[in-house]
């Protein structure tokens, strides 16, 4: 890449295509980094998002009282699906197929229950979490397959920036445990390699997870030479052996009931109480998730209990299945998890960890600080490519417009997007509840507050920007808890008290985020008066060429 | 409490391989150790780390136990860096007060 044509090292064009690869689309990737790292919290937000939810408590009968709930809510309905409370939900999340209903999604109807009455729960008009994990993969109001094709080139010049990277870095068993800190361009390079290093698997596993789940879509040709186009038999073969023992189950209970529920007399289904105990007693580690209830109040009805998550990646996160009978109450059948070959066996390892819907709560908290520590890798990266020029940009005079885009794309990004994901927040609880589409307005105040956020980059000066959009974010993150209890959802000690961890950690990891963003505008601040102090110092001292010094102090400032 | 146990391992594990190098025994001690103590030290460090995997998998099965263990050591190599950076003199200590609770963890 040397213009000159001199011979260069395997070791330097690594790093021009470390810096490149990582800076061309890297505010993109720190958004995906970010919302993809909230989403391991997806229905923790999703909890938090609709406070109406929050005055449901989980008892011992949850279970049962359901399924009371379900017959007042959908009699006569062909399959019920009941989502069971646990840490991550305190409500009851149920969906429905009523006798003839479109298939998939279309024909789904859903709503949540209070977990202590069964009653239905009305609650406000949200994407909540949702919008976050969408954005992640698939943007926002464009063509969805563009957008993947985006994220996923994005997704390519992560790996290749990881890998390059990893080439790149000098002393990567020398310097493995060591930050220097307050060393300037030394310490931003320290704490890019550390972030990177440190969660190297994460890196790997993460980005290349990410690529393999949107394969089909980037690579096809191998697909289509050997399925000649037909995609449908290509998935059915890629699901396997999993249609063929799961049956009805696999598809959550909706086509096998579908139309029969009327034909046959009512029938008083048996307590479902004594098989959730079969089923806790028999899977002690995580217990049943969900119950699948086919035909319900018909004859012929089963109740197919699931455990909340599966015990291996290597299965996709499968989880153990009882199928009950529904009249009877009695255990018909325990269907054993398929085999997986060792092909499938790799990709489900892969995306499993990506999508994390197998993990119980010490994992997803693996999970999600991995996750905070990869987005801190993306954010240094991307200032120590600003920081780095400085040298340069003083021997030249001036800021050259590249070096000033890249300024104000970071603060815009790595500061800007927090804060605008804190205003979805308030968005959500401040928006009036009767608004005609709400749901889009929540998203409209994320976009708007995003785009202040580059507006006010671009106006004010380098360092102040970064100052005010660091202490906007701090200060928002560390009122969301008081908002919450201020607009009818239960605060910290309601919630503590009543062991709903799922809205006790979202306002918790809100007060640690804005502590963070607290410290990190604190550290700007210390820095900004630091040049100033010591170039006042030599100007009083040496008057040859004071307006020298603080011109260079002016620029180091910025 | 498994994963506490294999964090705790872990952390001990990665202090005790940063302990075998020269500059963070300057770091922790002001001097260098002589190059046997450091090998036993390096030794110890990895069998700890790689120790730490089977509270994980005792807890968690195969699969997801070593995921979760390359987690932890992620996590724990966070903490052991940070340490070095801001505290290096009581990293030794820290390391000691795991132990104990990591043996507290498995008495209990």
């Amino acid at each position: 890449m040397r213009i000159d044509a001199k011979p260069e090292g395997l070791r330097q064009s690594m790093a021009w295509m470390h810096t490149w690869s990582g800076l061309v689309l890297g505010w993109l990737l720190y958004a995906v980094f970010l919302t993809g790292t909230l989403s391991f919290f997806l229905d923790e937000m999703n909890v938090w998002m609709k406070p109406e939810l929050h005055r449901s408590i989980p008892t011992a009968q949850t279970g049962q009282q359901a399924v009371v709930g379900m017959e007042r809510l959908a009699p006569g309905a062909a399959s019920w699906t009941i989502n069971l409370p646990d840490e991550r939900r305190n409500s009851v999340d149920v969906t429905w197929r009523k006798p003839g209903a479109a298939a998939g999604r279309a024909g789904t109807e859903r709503a949540s229950l209070d977990a202590a009455t069964g009653e239905a729960i009305e609650t406000r008009e949200t994407r909540g979490g949702n919008f976050l994990y969408r954005f992640h993969f698939e943007l926002y109001a464009m063509p969805r397959i563009w957008a993947r094709w985006i994220v996923g080139v994005a997704t390519m010049l992560m790996f290749i920036a990881i890998i390059s990277g990893v080439i790149t870095h000098k002393k990567i068993f020398t310097d493995f445990f060591t930050f220097r800190r307050n060393k300037g361009q030394r310490s931003w390079l320290d704490a890019h390699n550390a972030t990177a290093v440190f969660a190297l698997p994460f890196h790997v596993v993460i980005t290349f997870s990410g690529l393999l789940l949107l394969m089909n879509m980037l690579m096809p040709f191998g697909r289509d030479a050997v399925y000649k186009g037909d995609s449908q038999a290509y998935n059915a073969e890629f699901r396997g052996q999993a249609m063929q023992q799961g049956g009805q189950g696999n598809n959550r209970g909706g086509g096998g009931g579908r139309g029969r529920a009327e034909v046959e007399g009512p029938m008083v289904m048996a307590d479902v109480g004594p098989m959730l105990a079969t089923a806790a007693a028999a899977w002690p580690e995580r217990g049943p998730g969900s119950m699948i209830i086919t035909r319900p109040g018909a004859a012929g009805s089963t109740i197919e209990v699931r455990e909340n998550g599966g015990l291996s990646v290597v299965e996709r996160g499968a989880s153990r299945r009882m199928v009950f009978d529904g009249q009877t109450g009695q255990l018909k059948e325990t269907p054993a998890i398929a085999p997986v070959s060792g092909a499938r066996g790799t990709f489900n390892v892969m995306t499993s960890l990506h999508l994390g819907r197998f993990a119980g709560p010490a994992m997803r908290w693996v999970l999600f600080l991995s996750g905070v520590v990869g987005t801190l890798m993306v954010a240094t990266g991307m200032v120590l490519w600003v920081v780095k020029r400085q040298p340069e940009r003083r021997k030249l005079g001036r800021t050259p417009v590249g070096h000033r885009l890249v300024e104000v794309l970071n603060v815009a990004g790595i500061a800007g997007l927090p804060v605008a994901i804190a205003a979805y927040f308030y968005g959500n609880r401040l928006l009036p509840i009767g608004l005609v589409q709400r749901l889009d307005w929540e998203i409209r105040v994320f976009f708007i507050v995003w785009l202040v956020c580059l507006l006010h980059a671009m106006v004010r000066k380098h360092r102040a920007a970064w100052l005010e959009q660091l202490g906007a974010a701090a200060v928002m993150f560390l009122a969301l808890p008081i908002v919450n209890v201020a607009t009818g959802g239960a605060g910290l000690v309601e919630s503590i008290s009543n062991g709903l961890w799922a809205i006790a950690g979202f306002d918790l990891v809100a007060i640690v985020m804005g502590l963070g963003f607290a410290f990190a505008a604190y550290r700007t601040r210390a820095k900004a008066e630091a040049p100033l102090r010591s170039a006042a110092a030599s100007a009083s001292s040496r008057n040859t060429a004071p307006c020298n010094d603080a011109s260079i102090a002016g620029e180091a400032a910025r | 409490m498994n994963v506490i146990t294999t964090l705790a391992l872990s952390y001990v594990g990665l202090v005790a391989l940063a302990l075998a190098m020269d500059r963070h025994q300057n770091q922790a001690f002001g001097r260098p150790l002589p190059p046997v103590r450091s090998r036993g030290i390096r030794v110890l460090g990895w069998v700890l780390v790689l120790g730490a995997v089977m509270p994980a998998i005792d807890g968690w099965g195969v699969s997801v136990g070593i995921s979760l263990w390359l987690g932890v050591i992620s996590l724990a190599a966070v903490g052991c860096g940070l340490m070095f950076s801001y505290v290096p003199r009581q990293a030794v200590g820290s390391a000691m007060i795991l132990a104990v609770l990591c043996l507290a963890c498995q008495v209990l």
